[in-house]
């Protein structure tokens, strides 16, 4: 037991989750990633505010004041997207919380030389062989593994226990549609069904408002009329995600999401449909481009949240960087950047800044 | 060499060696040969084998021949592979030379004596496969259980065989039947275990010849996980070689008792303390601001380290939850990592948290003293932002936070000067309250909190910190890996002039800090040994009052947990599994309970590969795949998928030749499970094929006992006839199939073939079961055949299935016929429509006028009955047919032992509910106890009647109408 400084604690913290403490700190993406995916191999199933908040605590004793709780949930949505977590319905039926799980060792080869490695094992060991283990470079909030022989890494990860997922399922994506077709689906829900009751404390996304401050589109509903995604409460838990069709700030129909999608969580299949609204009012949502620090890069700034097949998708296609005044960030080769960006236009009607 | 020679080599080897080994058994494997010589023996014996019978002369040759064989032995039939590899052994082979020669092994060398369950069984195999030591394919099993076991190793433990062989075979609830049985023998499989956790490079002989330990630690080590089990298990071992010493203890002393504290009662109580079994008790926010009380059971595989006696219980009896909402856990479902529970009333004090059927009264008075909630009449959980609320244990709030109070109180009204929220708990004999504890705490606030038996935080606050903690309640309570390093904060919102951290347990240490003015202080703890540790805080405050200030934080160091076969409570993917190992036999008929949860909307595909005998073992496994299941997937939606490929006749064959069966089920991203089902180690099996149309049938035998085969027709399934096989051949079914059973000493083995169908007509055959039941020892044989076909196993298809369920239920119907009368058995046939004939059962207990209060007072205790176990329902019965009966007694003992009033009640109650397991659970003393109950069948009745009531799931409703009418 010993006296120590808060440098050398978070060394220490560093060097226990199996990272290298003389480059990355426990403020870093890569530090904060592995703080959380530790704490919720333990705590797990749990809420993500539950989560969150465990993290933050964790990180804040140490970090100060100006180290941001925001940054950790923005963290736990970056894992869950990548998939080393899980979020969805609790799955003993025992309660209707969305409910925190994390996945099981898995990997996912990309391509002949990059293995991307996601999930945790019990008690946070994550059973990497020996032989692989300096070859495991973190990244953001993600793991990768560079090989030079696939077939070997391949068999050495499934005898450890890992589980391969196929690359095409990992990420699939929607097909590509006229943002008005995508928005026609959804309208064929809400029809007339009855009362939907007494529906209070609603939020709705205002399309009308800027697309490139994602917070500032939230609105109270009171007077408004039209269709909107929106967020109902629930007596217990997080709110719901849902698209509803409002009169004079009255809720006529609505439909909770996820709905066409039920592998998807409700949020991605809601911001899908808000990208599609906006492309159909005139109005995309937007992506930035700058030079990258590192020659040959370009640097893609995003403005509003995406569903979770694109951001895997450029977690392997990119490396996530720290987003400068916009909600999140990838650095992508100059060679890549042109079909990640047809991908944006195409799967997600997004425009350039 | 000659035989002559090798034995007279083998003779001096293994005599020296019998000097040296002081209590411990020598091996025949341990026969030092290289493995040239040990190819040149191999030609010797050979040699002999080819020109006559073996010679007791070359005994010790032929033993470590035979031990050799047993080393490569996985299940498979031994004399088969025997004879294949031993020319000549068909024509002058002698299989009781074999156990002779291992006896005198025993006798003059010191070898190894074979004893259980697996020995009684295998008369003549045990002998050389026990002197094989660890054939190989159980050595991938005790690896991994010498891993589990890590955290239970002491010095004292690892220098007493017998116990830890023990610990092995309580551990051993997952592993294969072949293990099970081979950890039945404590002394060897310690003595072989001991020796495997000593550095084998560097190991003595006084366990097992060091050439010999490196030879299996080299097969061990073949494989890598197998390999890295042992070299954990063994850096555990040697860390405690090293500290000569075993484990201290420390635990709360809030909770001493001097009554629970004394002697060895105490010890245990410590024990079950250090192993961090306590509930975690939190609260759920449902809809309309109701509040349900969610309980989180512990894994209770960590009580099998330390109390292997509780084996059979934790892995084979349900349990249910005092307070619990639904039915009964499963078995062995507390051993599958934590569950969750929500409490439907709050456990009185006095009341068993957990209640295992059939338990025993050691585990019960271990689950009453530590895994149990904690004592009220307050319980207080801090509030997260997340809808949920945690307990906290130390009973300490924190200014301007929020709390639930929930109390035994019937209104709240002790709280009301802390301004409360009433709330609703949704737990019977409960009050919830919400409380929002001040920024400011005044003193008079600080008064009514300690009143109600909390206290206000004190202003040092202790806090895990970098690294996340494996369990933390926020107020003084953690748990942290041997891996960890704990890293803390102490933060003081005032002044301190010095302080002292005094850390207690097994690594204790004390560090003293002059001065702590650089608020919050960071500390490093260090690499804990596992055990329970308490860090004490004693700080001076500066100014005039200069008072100390003590603070504690509880904390566990555990190892991380072991095996990855299991999916673990965790991932969005579970599968429930019920018992915990099953074999093949239980998966295939479905006794194996099965239950996968996942989010709707997602699927799982499960595949069953078989794996057939290992001399054929070039053939690649059978793979079958199964229909997705959608999840959540209920045990009856498993056996509809599992049923679904069980017609298919390459399934059906693979599923008879197979030894092994692994089920692996796949949920894309989200998981997998796997899991190896063996078959059951028998001295005989059916190997059941299906071929050009027809059943093809195999006896194959494990050991060289006699073996008697009856026929059964379905048709009349009482009447049998004896069949002759003639060697290892199999034989075709006649089209019309039927019940074909093998009785080797006391097991028998019995398989159904359905009848070839080639009409409408042939499936609605008649079924005859008219068979004389006059006397004891007609109804014992038609009970052997009642079990025989409720025992048998069958090709799995529909039909097979409901030929074979409809013969068992015709027969059990003729039982009770028999017992209880014709009439009996029409009312109870009504049951099923009419619940309410249950109530007119009564009558026909007895005819008797002054009887007739019997039923009565039978029916009006059914929900008590309904919840009794085991052994309260014999007393029971014991005590309710003394007092309403004027009957002889059975025997003037009345403790649970054979032949006593309890026993004969116990019977009683078999009979009328399982009759088909009774024979072989009364054993020797059911001729005598049959004898009584015939003459005294009202006890049958009675024990019926209690079976319905029992099993009734609806109260019938005509005694309260009746009651209105009267």
């Amino acid at each position: 037991m010993k006296l120590v400084s808060a440098n050398a604690l978070q060394s220490r913290a560093i060097e226990i989750l199996g990272l290298d403490s003389s480059a990355i700190d426990l403020s870093s993406p890569e530090g904060i990633a592995s703080t959380i995916r530790r704490a919720a191999a333990f705590a797990c199933p749990c809420s993500a505010a539950h989560l969150t908040t465990g993290c933050f605590e964790l990180l804040t004793l140490l970090l100060g004041p100006e180290f941001r709780r925001e940054t950790v949930a923005e963290s736990v949505e970056a894992l869950v997207s990548y998939g080393d977590l899980f979020e969805g319905p609790d799955i003993t039926g025992k309660s209707n919380s969305e409910l925190v799980y994390v996945t099981p060792p898995s990997f996912v080869a990309v391509s002949s030389s990059l293995v991307l490695l996601i999930g945790c094992g019990r008690d946070g060991y994550f059973p990497v062989p020996e032989y692989l283990k300096e070859r495991v470079e973190p990244v953001g909030h993600y793991r990768r593994l560079i090989t030079e022989n696939l077939d070997d890494t391949r068999k050495s990860l499934l005898n450890a226990g890992f589980l391969s997922v196929d690359v095409n399922e990992w990420l699939k994506a929607p097909a590509a549609l006229p943002a008005e077709v995508h928005i026609a689906k959804y309208d064929r829900l809400l029809v007339p069904t009855g009362p939907v009751g007494v529906l209070e404390n609603i939020r709705i996304l205002e399309s009308e408002r800027p697309v490139n401050f994602y917070p500032g589109r939230w609105a109270p509903l009171k007077k408004h009329s039209g269709r909107f995604v929106a967020r109902r409460p629930q007596a217990y838990g997080a709110e719901l995600w849902c698209y509803l069709h409002a009169e004079l700030g009255e809720v006529r129909w609505f439909v909770d999401l996820p709905r066409l999608e039920p592998r998807w969580r409700g949020c991605d299949e809601a911001w899908h449909l808000q990208q599609a609204i906006d492309s159909f009012l005139g109005h995309p949502q937007i992506f930035g481009l700058r030079k990258g620090t590192v020659k040959d890069t370009v640097v893609v700034d995003y403005f509003s949240p995406v569903p979770n097949w694109a951001r895997r998708r450029w977690d392997y296609s990119g490396t996530p960087t720290l987003p400068d005044k916009c909600l999140f960030s990838y650095v992508f080769s100059s060679s890549r950047v042109e079909e990640e960006l047809k991908f944006a236009r195409e799967r997600m009607w997004l425009r350039q800044l | 060499m000659s035989l002559d020679r090798w034995q007279a080599h083998l003779h001096g080897h293994f005599s020296s060696l019998r000097a040296t080994r002081k209590d411990n058994a020598v091996f025949a494997l341990e026969h030092s040969l290289s493995e040239e010589e040990l190819s040149e023996l191999f030609l010797a014996v050979h040699k002999q084998s080819l020109s006559g019978s073996p010679s007791a002369r070359h005994w010790l040759a032929w033993a470590v021949y035979s031990a050799e064989i047993g080393y490569e032995y996985s299940g498979e039939e031994y004399w088969q592979t025997f004879a294949e590899r031993t020319p000549g052994w068909a024509g002058y082979g002698d299989r009781n030379f074999i156990r002779e020669i291992f006896k005198r092994f025993h006798k003059e060398m010191g070898g190894p004596n074979p004893q259980g369950r697996w020995a009684e069984a295998f008369r003549i195999i045990c002998w050389p496969i026990t002197n094989s030591i660890l054939p190989r394919d159980l050595q991938r099993e005790l690896a991994e259980i010498l891993y589990d076991l890590r955290d239970h190793y002491t010095f004292d433990l690892l220098q007493e065989p017998a116990a830890l062989g023990e610990k092995i075979d309580a551990f051993s609830w997952r592993a294969n039947s072949r293990f099970q049985h081979f950890a039945d023998q404590h002394d060897l499989v310690g003595q072989i275990a001991a020796a495997l956790l000593r550095d084998t490079k560097n190991s003595d002989s006084s366990l097992i010849l060091p050439s010999t330990l490196r030879r299996i630690a080299a097969d061990l080590e073949r494989e890598r996980r197998a390999r890295e089990w042992l070299t954990s298990a063994q850096t555990s071992a040697a860390r405690l070689a090293l500290r000569g010493m075993s484990r201290g203890y420390d635990y709360d002393e809030d909770r001493d008792d001097d009554e629970v504290n004394s002697g060895e009662k105490a010890e245990r109580r410590r024990t079950v303390v250090d192993l961090g079994i306590e509930p975690e008790v939190f609260l759920v926010r449902a809809p309309r601001n109701l509040w349900e009380i969610h309980v989180r059971l512990p894994d209770l595989s960590r009580l099998l380290g330390r109390f292997p006696q509780f084996k059979q219980v934790l892995t084979g009896e349900r349990c249910t939850v005092k307070g619990a909402k639904g039915a009964p856990l499963a078995r062995g479902f507390l051993l599958y990592g934590s569950q969750e529970v929500v409490l439907a009333s709050w456990p009185g004090p006095e009341e068993v948290l957990l209640k295992f059927e059939n338990s025993t009264s050691e585990l019960d008075f271990l689950l009453t003293t530590e895994c149990l909630l904690r004592p009220g009449p307050r319980w207080l959980f801090k509030l997260l932002g997340d809808g949920t609320a945690m307990e906290v244990k130390g009973r300490v709030m924190r200014p301007g936070n929020e709390y639930i109070v929930l109390s035994g109180g019937k209104n709240g009204s002790e709280f009301n000067t802390l301004h409360p929220q009433s709330l609703d708990a949704q737990c019977e004999g409960l009050t919830a309250v919400r409380l929002e504890v001040p920024e400011t705490v005044s003193a008079i606030y600080k008064e009514q909190l300690s009143e109600l038996g909390f206290r206000s935080a004190g202003t040092l606050r202790v806090h895990p910190v970098g690294l996340a903690a494996a369990s933390w309640d926020n107020e003084g309570y953690a748990e942290w890996l041997t891996s960890d390093s704990p890293l803390l904060t102490i933060e003081s919102d005032h002044e301190l002039k010095g302080m002292v951290l005094n850390l207690v347990g097994p690594s204790g240490s004390r560090l003293e800090i002059s001065d702590p003015t650089p608020s919050p202080l960071y500390v490093e703890l260090g690499e804990l040994l596992p055990g329970r540790y308490n860090l004490h805080m004693i700080t001076q405050v500066s100014g005039p009052s200069g008072a100390d200030v003590i603070g504690t934080l509880n904390f566990g160091i555990r190892h991380p947990r072991g095996s990855q076969s299991i999916a673990g409570g965790s991932n969005p993917f579970r599968v429930l599994v019920s018992p915990a190992a099953p074999s093949l036999e239980q998966l295939w008929s479905g006794e194996a309970r099965l239950e996968m949860l996942g989010p709707q909307g997602r699927r799982a595909q499960a595949k069953l590969e078989f794996f057939l005998e290992e001399r054929q073992s070039q053939r690649p496994p059978v793979e079958k795949v199964l229909p997705p299941v959608d999840l959540p997937c209920t045990s009856d939606d498993w056996q509809e998928s599992l049923g679904s490929v069980q017609g298919d006749p390459r399934v059906q064959n693979a599923y008879g030749e197979a030894v092994r069966c692994r089920l692996h089920i796949d949920c894309e991203e989200l998981g997998y499970f796997s899991l190896d089902c063996e078959r059951e180690f028998t001295p005989t099996r059916w190997i059941l094929k299906h071929e050009n149309n027809g059943y093809w049938l195999r006896l194959a035998q494990y050991e060289s006992s006699d073996v008697l085969v009856t026929y059964f027709p379905y048709e009349t399934p009482t009447r049998f006839s004896v069949l002759s096989l003639s060697g290892g051949a199999g034989f075709k079914v006649p089209p019309e199939g039927g019940l074909y059973l093998a009785k080797t000493g006391n097991f028998l083995c019995s398989v159904f073939v359905p009848g070839q169908i080639t009409s409408l007509s042939d499936l609605d055959h008649r079924v005859e079961t008219s068979v004389s039941l006059n006397t004891d020892a007609e109804v014992g044989q038609f009970l052997t055949i009642l079990s025989a076909w409720a025992e048998a196993s069958n090709p799995g298809d529909p039909i097979s299935k409901m030929r074979k369920e409809k013969v068992v239920s015709l027969l059990r119907r003729r039982l009770l016929s028999h017992f209880c009368g014709g009439d009996w058995v029409r009312i109870e046939q009504k049951l099923q429509e009419a619940p309410s004939v249950l109530w007119d059962l009564r009558f026909a207990i007895s005819t008797k006028a002054y009887q007739a209060r019997i039923g009565t007072e039978l029916f009006d205790r059914q929900p008590e009955l309904a919840g009794m176990n085991a052994a309260d329902l014999s007393a029971f019965l014991s005590t309710f047919v003394h007092r309403e009966l004027d009957l002889p007694l059975f025997a003037k003992n009345s403790s649970a032992q054979p032949m006593s009033q309890l026993w004969i009640m116990e019977l009683a109650y078999r009979l009328m509910s399982c009759p088909e397991g009774v024979v072989m659970w009364a054993s020797t003393n059911f001729a005598a106890g049959l004898a009584y109950l015939r003459t005294n069948a009202i006890l049958l009745r009675i024990a019926r009647y209690v079976f319905l009531l029992r099993n009734a799931r609806i109260v019938p409703k005509v005694r309260r109408i009746e009651e209105r009418r009267g």
